[in-house]
């Protein structure tokens, strides 16, 4: 309900990597490619270490030396956004990955074997999404301790019941397709069905969603970090640098600035990726 | 009359999901590792405050019972007391709701102004340059961090100009309002792009339907095809989508009154947070729950009387 929603059918017989891809498509994952390498690479890329730090040398301006000035403690800005790209780019993936994996798996559960399952499956989703989820969050994370363990557990928690309606409600669609009879008739087992002919033809509009919920968990985790509640310092982290900026953004502006665009540029690349991705199996 | 039916039964419905929502803030105290009185009380209370206020509080009494006695206190308005403020937790709500309160109506309200008019012109000029330049920009505002959104206002229209204040929320009317604009233009700016998204499509729908098409053939077009035929029948699913929204609006006010210094319900939450103040944290959390519940019913009441097609199974 939140995207486009879901108006068109995603399931069919054809083989979509036939089709071309479509040029958002191409164009996000070039983006996305680069913080996956800049991350892989960053011991040689980063020309200083993310944590040290050079009192002395500290809130310097841009220079040839430290392109993007160095950090109120002196630590160069443009190696720190380098670096927290090993930090914000997993923890993002894996923030939306774990909801996908519970919420698919609970989902698919519910709408497989009906009933009861069902009934209980629905109910506890409906009271997570009637709580406003994001701001449970801050309340979970200040339950737990701040910090990643937290954010994980707190996010798997709180966001899988989008995944789980999406899968229940495509399972109910094609479950009474002839190919899914078919296995049943041949006496297949729950799980060789579940894992073989539904969760593939049902898991097309949980991929879309699932790239655009990265961008969220991206947003928030940079959010929570901002606010102190995620990422711990000295450890870099593109919400965090935001923050330490803030009170020097009438001098230093760019302390502030630059994480932003960062953020913005890989949640750009992430949200092509969906769209592009959403247009090319539409009609597959 | 059905809708009075479904509408009554929609109500009842609310009554489970609130013992589940105050069940789910009563919870937190027993997930957070550590002894439940030494958290209310902080760690520099004394060992035999600890243990009276265990006692008081009755922690070794089974999990059910104390329950039962947490919501029967917040039903009858005790949220328990601020360990900072040593004062209750609905006084202080009493003191922040208000600013929450102004900011998401100034930031919905923002919201509809930028996002009505660019969904609108999205739709029907689908597929034009118009409809890819607002599809573009939507897509790159999905991605920026609300709370940098903030900092880029401050940098370029507050710092420049003087117009507006870059903290607090002043004390008269005009106050307010100059110190609520940047805000709430921030929340509107992180609402708009699912908003224009969404609408554009349901417009698209709209455009393509029978009762559009049926208009046109009778030579209805222009700005009178789009303000009686067009915008009325897209306003169904913006109503829908407000109430989906809601969640993350108050996650978005959150981030917002942190990042202005805000006095609302958000910001007092994450100072609470920072200062380990535990019946606080669980107050605000419970009251925003409590504003989504009833947002969301409010949505489905005003959909029932609108749009007769609503199930009213």
């Amino acid at each position: 309900m939140m995207t486009d929603g879901p108006s068109q059918a995603y399931e069919s017989d054809a083989v979509s990597s036939r089709r071309p891809l479509p040029g958002i498509l191409v164009a996000g994952t070039v983006i996305v490619g680069v913080f996956v390498l800049l991350a892989l690479l960053a011991p040689f890329i980063a020309p200083f270490d993310a944590v040290e730090q050079d009192i002395p040398n500290k809130l310097a301006a841009p220079s040839a030396e430290h392109w993007l000035g160095t950090d109120e403690v002196g630590r160069d800005v443009f190696s720190r956004l380098i670096w927290a790209t090993r930090v914000d780019l997993p923890i993002g993936f894996l923030a939306a990955l774990f909801p996908m994996i519970l919420g698919t798996f609970l989902g698919a559960l519910a709408a497989y074997f009906g009933g009861w399952v069902d009934f209980v499956v629905t109910r506890i989703a409906e009271v997570v999404q009637a709580f406003p989820i994001y701001v449970f969050l801050i309340a979970l994370i200040f339950a737990l301790g701040p910090g990643v363990k937290s954010i994980l557990i707190t996010f798997t928690v709180v966001s899988w019941v989008l995944y789980a309606r999406l899968i229940r409600g495509e399972i109910l669609r094609i479950r009474t397709r002839e190919y899914v009879q078919a296995a049943e008739a041949l006496g297949y087992s729950h799980a060789r069905i579940l894992t073989r002919h539904l969760l593939p033809n049902a898991g097309r509009q949980t991929l879309v969603y699932f790239a655009s919920d990265i961008v969220l968990a991206l947003i928030t985790l940079a959010a929570l970090s901002y606010f102190g509640l995620g990422v711990q310092p000295p450890t870099p982290e593109w919400g965090a640098m935001v923050a330490a900026g803030q009170r020097f953004l009438r001098t230093q502006w760019w302390l502030s600035v630059t994480p932003g665009l960062v953020i913005a540029a890989l949640g750009t690349g992430l949200s092509l990726i969906s769209d592009g991705l959403d247009e090319w199996l539409k009609d597959a | 009359m059905a809708r009075y039916g479904f509408i009554a039964k929609r109500v009842a419905g609310i009554v489970p999901l609130l013992l589940g929502v105050i069940f789910a803030v009563f919870a937190l105290q027993h997930v957070t590792p550590g002894d439940p009185a030494r958290l209310i009380l902080g760690a520099r209370a004394s060992e035999e405050a600890v243990e009276e206020l265990r006692s008081e509080l009755r922690f070794d009494d089974p999990v059910v019972t104390q329950f039962v006695r947490y919501a029967g206190n917040v039903f009858q308005g005790d949220l328990g007391r601020s360990l900072r403020a040593s004062k209750p937790v609905t006084s202080i709500i009493a003191d922040r709701l208000p600013v929450t309160l102004w900011l998401l109506g100034a930031g919905v309200v923002l919201s509809l102004l930028i996002s009505i008019p660019l969904g609108t012109l999205a739709a029907m000029r689908q597929a034009g340059w118009a409809d890819h330049a607002i599809r573009g920009v939507s897509l790159l505002g999905l991605t920026l961090p609300p709370f940098w959104v903030g900092i880029m206002l401050l940098l370029f229209l507050a710092l420049p100009t003087g117009w507006f204040p870059i903290t607090g929320f002043g004390d008269t009317f005009s106050e307010h309002l100059r110190s609520i604009t940047l805000p709430a233009l921030t929340l509107a700016i992180s609402l708009a792009p699912i908003q224009i998204r969404s609408l554009r499509s349901a417009m698209i729908e709209v455009v393509e339907s029978d009762a559009v098409t049926t208009a046109r053939s009778l030579g209805i077009k222009g700005w009178r095809l789009v303000s009686r035929h067009v915008i009325p029948n897209a306003v169904l699913p913006m109503i829908t989508l407000l109430a989906v929204e809601v969640g993350y609006m108050l996650f978005g006010a959150v981030v917002v009154e942190a990042t202005f210094s805000l006095p609302g319900l958000g910001s007092e939450m994450i100072t609470a947070v920072a200062g380990r103040d535990f019946a606080v944290v669980q107050g605000i959390t419970l009251v925003f729950a409590v504003m989504v519940v009833a947002i969301h019913l409010l949505a489905d009441i005003a959909l029932a009387f609108i749009d007769p097609r609503v199930e009213m199974a």
